[in-house]
């Protein structure tokens, strides 16, 4: 299967929910679980939203300045691509 | 108690007393004291959590708890078994209660919240969570965990169920609800609707009316104004992620209400009636309706063997998931119940090989040792499926 075959959908980042203290946005996966994604991978140009519970995918829709918002409510010595975030 | 549950299970969804998928039908579990013996009205399931509806009623709920959505106040942990949820209060100032005023007669559940009414329709409330404004007690309540000190009312005793204050409005009373993982729709019996939580597809506005900005959330009932012209009576609602559908009593009218481009084509497919229709459910991107032919007509997304076979027939029952259905048909007097669709976590049956994409099959439910299987009342979720069977 193609990576464009396993994208369940494309979903829009306003419609995703940011979470600040975990540093990622998610949005609700048909089997219950969600789709996640660190707001560094989407920085860093990666679109790829995974569910931990099962193989579906969403690919985000998104400008580089839609994430400027959010950044700034990441604690600030968090704030910044050079720093590891643990999984 | 004959009800059977299989599917994703991660936070004991399926009542079954643990936390891991099955995909054979395994009999579901009940706290005491044990339910009613006739079959549910309803099986109503959110993300992770689910009730049960019964016509004497009383409600069940199961499942992850963690903001409040089971309606139980104890949120440290999941509820393993159906567990009665306590009923309504007497309405305040009232010294003769109608009995339908204290039972429930109403739910509706979605990604983390339920809503549910009063068998009269005249009291609706909300547990569980919801940024979008799903619970519909105002921006300043979009949780009911944790418990904060000023409510708009008070929750019942010992759950975190509060009354949505000020509706429906005086002289009306609720006569269906609807919801999507996101939004919710109250019918009332003089025909008109009302919508809360998400609302930036228009979920909650025909394209007509859409006041500018649009509102991207809605935390409290608004009317909606589905008609530019024409109006008819609503008598039912369905919602699918970004767009509802109304519904005249005998299916001769539809509406939608949603972007005018609709993501899978939602709206753009929808035919002009569902005159016959004998039910309408939708998964996240499609609609169903069940004639009285036994025939399923289906639109929206329909890629990986998400609509039925062409020329299915004998239909007697459907229950549409998230990205599944399954279904009751008969044959030669014979029931039997059928999943197709997105079957990953078992929830359409014990699959060999490809549970991605399922196409229509036979799910045997074990148990009646030669007996006839009868099914009262299916339900299907997030991955999950759920049948009530007498053994006859
Ligand atoms: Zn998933």
């Amino acid at each position: 299967m193609s990576e464009e075959d396993s994208i369940y959908d494309q979903i829009e980042i306003e419609d995703m929910t940011f979470d600040p203290s975990l540093q990622l946005y998610h949005y609700p996966c048909p089997c219950g679980d969600r789709f996640e994604i660190s707001i560094y991978d989407l920085q860093d140009g990666e679109d790829v939203a995974v569910c931990p519970s099962c193989s579906l995918m969403i690919k985000v829709i998104f400008e580089p300045e839609d994430l400027q918002e959010n950044l700034e409510k990441v604690p600030a010595v968090m704030n910044g691509a050079t720093v590891a975030v643990s999984a | 108690m004959p009800l059977y549950s299989f599917g994703s299970n991660g936070h004991s969804q399926l009542s079954l007393g643990h936390t891991t998928d099955v995909s054979i039908p395994t009999l579901c579990k009940f706290h005491l004291p044990p339910p009613p013996s006739s079959p549910p009205s309803s099986i109503i399931p959110g993300a992770n959590h689910t009730l049960l509806l019964f016509p004497t009623g009383e409600a069940y709920s199961c499942g992850l708890n963690h903001c409040g959505q089971c309606g139980f106040a104890d949120h440290s942990h999941p509820l393993g078994a159906f567990h009665r949820l306590a009923n309504p209060p007497p309405p305040e100032g009232i010294t003769n209660p109608s009995p339908e005023s204290t039972q429930w007669g109403f739910i509706t559940a979605g990604w983390e919240f339920t809503i549910l009414a009063t068998k009269d329709g005249k009291r609706v409330f909300a547990c569980g969570t919801g940024a979008k404004g799903e619970l519909g007690l105002g921006s300043g309540m979009l949780t009911t965990v944790p418990q904060l000190r000023d409510t708009p009312t008070p929750a019942i005793p010992g759950t975190t169920i509060h009354q949505i204050p000020n509706f429906p409005p005086e002289g009306t009373y609720v006569i269906s609800l609807a919801s999507s993982i996101m939004h919710v729709i109250a019918v009332l019996n003089d025909g008109s609707c009302f919508g809360w939580g998400a609302s930036r597809k228009h979920q909650l506005h025909h394209p007509k009316t859409v006041p500018i900005p649009v509102p991207k959330t809605t935390a409290i009932p608004r009317a909606i104004s589905p008609f530019p012209t024409d109006p008819f009576p609503v008598a039912k609602a369905v919602c699918t992620q970004e767009s509802t559908f109304l519904i005249s009593s005998s299916g001769d009218r539809l509406a939608h209400l949603g972007l005018p481009t609709t993501k899978w084509k939602v709206y753009e497919q929808m035919p002009p009636s569902c005159l016959g229709y004998v039910d309408i459910q939708a998964s996240w991107n499609g609609v169903y309706i069940l004639k009285d032919t036994g025939k399923i007509v289906a639109w929206g997304r329909s890629d990986n063997g998400r609509f039925p076979p062409k020329g299915l027939t004998g239909v007697k029952m459907m229950a549409v998931g998230s990205e599944h259905v399954i279904a009751v048909l008969e044959e030669d007097g014979r029931e039997k119940l059928v999943a197709w669709g997105w079957g990953e976590h078992g929830n359409c049956g014990d699959v060999e090989g490809d549970r991605a994409v399922v196409p229509l099959r036979e799910v045997e439910i074990p148990g009646g040792e030669g007996k006839k299987a009868k099914i009262r009342c299916i339900g299907a979720g997030c991955a999950t499926s759920w049948v009530w069977v007498d053994w006859e």
